[in-house]
């Protein structure tokens, strides 16, 4: 049943995201699977876990095969200030996905998720630049493929 | 049925050898069966045709198993690599009810268990199996009646 398990996965990316945030009360985090996101009605941080899809690659052993769960996750953020975002906004914006987001899912020195998985690719469009320029919105994506062998 | 190796079976004896009980170890992911017999010429002037004379089996058994701390599977071939310890197995090639599949029954030693701890690597150990010099001989087994059933080597009929 590879579509319950990616179900687990993606709660399990979301439940992770939101134990180790340095600052949890001004983001929030939701697993969805569509995301209608009006820009004007962005407020605070906003964070979606998406589950993307699941690959079978094959046996890994007599009892199991390599599984691969694709996890996307989006953060979202309107700029409220006048005038384009600033450099330094966004700088912020952008260290902050690398080290609560990036470097906590993609990295597995931080643990295997659900005690067995890993991740094994790992991509990320750091930020969107139409909707940056058009909507002043912080739009950051990223894709993590987990692989188990259990 | 087709014959596929992620079907065939390695069972480990956790009961005594007369009275077995096999539970299957079924984190191996690769597995080679190696019987060789060792030859002797057995030549003479009544024919001008070589003949070779089968002596001694020789069995090695090469494998691959996931490494895995909480499964008694590996942690029986990693114990008996390290030690002394001879463990009895039943290598199959399909499962032990099916009539018909066969392979070899023996306390074996584990030789070799190698670990390739590459960055990128999921960890297995690679290990070798040769018969062990206990008091339990080696035995062809083939499944028939439901059940494997032993018999000696090199037997004639």
């Amino acid at each position: 049943m590879p579509n319950a398990r990616l179900i687990e996965v993606a709660d399990a990316v979301t439940d992770r995201i939101e134990a180790t945030l340095d600052d949890p009360a001004s983001t929030t985090v939701s697993r969805e699977y569509t995301l209608d996101i009006k820009a004007a009605s962005v407020t605070g941080r906003l964070v979606y876990v998406l589950p993307g899809g699941v690959e079978n690659q094959g046996p890994a052993n007599r009892a199991t095969d390599y599984d691969h769960y694709k996890i996307g996750v989006v953060v979202v953020e309107r700029y409220t200030g006048t005038g384009p975002a600033p450099k330094e906004w966004l700088d912020a914006r952008l260290l902050w996905v690398e080290s609560q987001i990036w470097n906590r899912l993609q990295d597995v020195r931080q643990g295997l998720l659900l005690g067995c998985l890993w991740p094994q690719l790992s991509n990320w469009l750091v930020y969107d630049y139409d909707l940056l320029r058009e909507k002043k919105l912080f739009w950051s994506e990223l894709e993590i493929t987990y692989r188990e062998d259990e | 049925m087709a014959s596929l190796g992620i079907l065939a079976k390695a069972y480990r004896n956790t009961a005594s050898y007369g009275t077995p009980t096999w539970v299957e170890i079924d984190k191996i992911a690769d597995l080679a069966v190696n019987p060789s017999w060792d030859e002797a010429e057995g030549g003479s002037r009544d024919s001008r045709v070589k003949k070779i004379a089968k002596t001694m089996l020789g069995i090695e058994i090469t494998g691959r198993i996931k490494v895995d701390t909480a499964d008694a599977g590996y942690i029986a071939l990693r114990d008996a690599m390290y030690t002394d310890i001879a463990i009895d197995l039943l290598i199959l090639n399909g499962a032990s009810d099916g009539n018909g599949n066969h392979g070899w029954r023996a306390d074996w030693h584990v030789f070799e268990g190698g670990e390739d701890q590459a960055m990128g690597n999921r960890l297995y150990m690679d290990f070798v199996l040769r018969v062990a010099d206990t008091a339990n001989d080696p035995k062809y087994a083939e499944v028939s009646g439901g059940a494997p059933t032993f018999t000696d080597p090199g037997a004639t009929s």
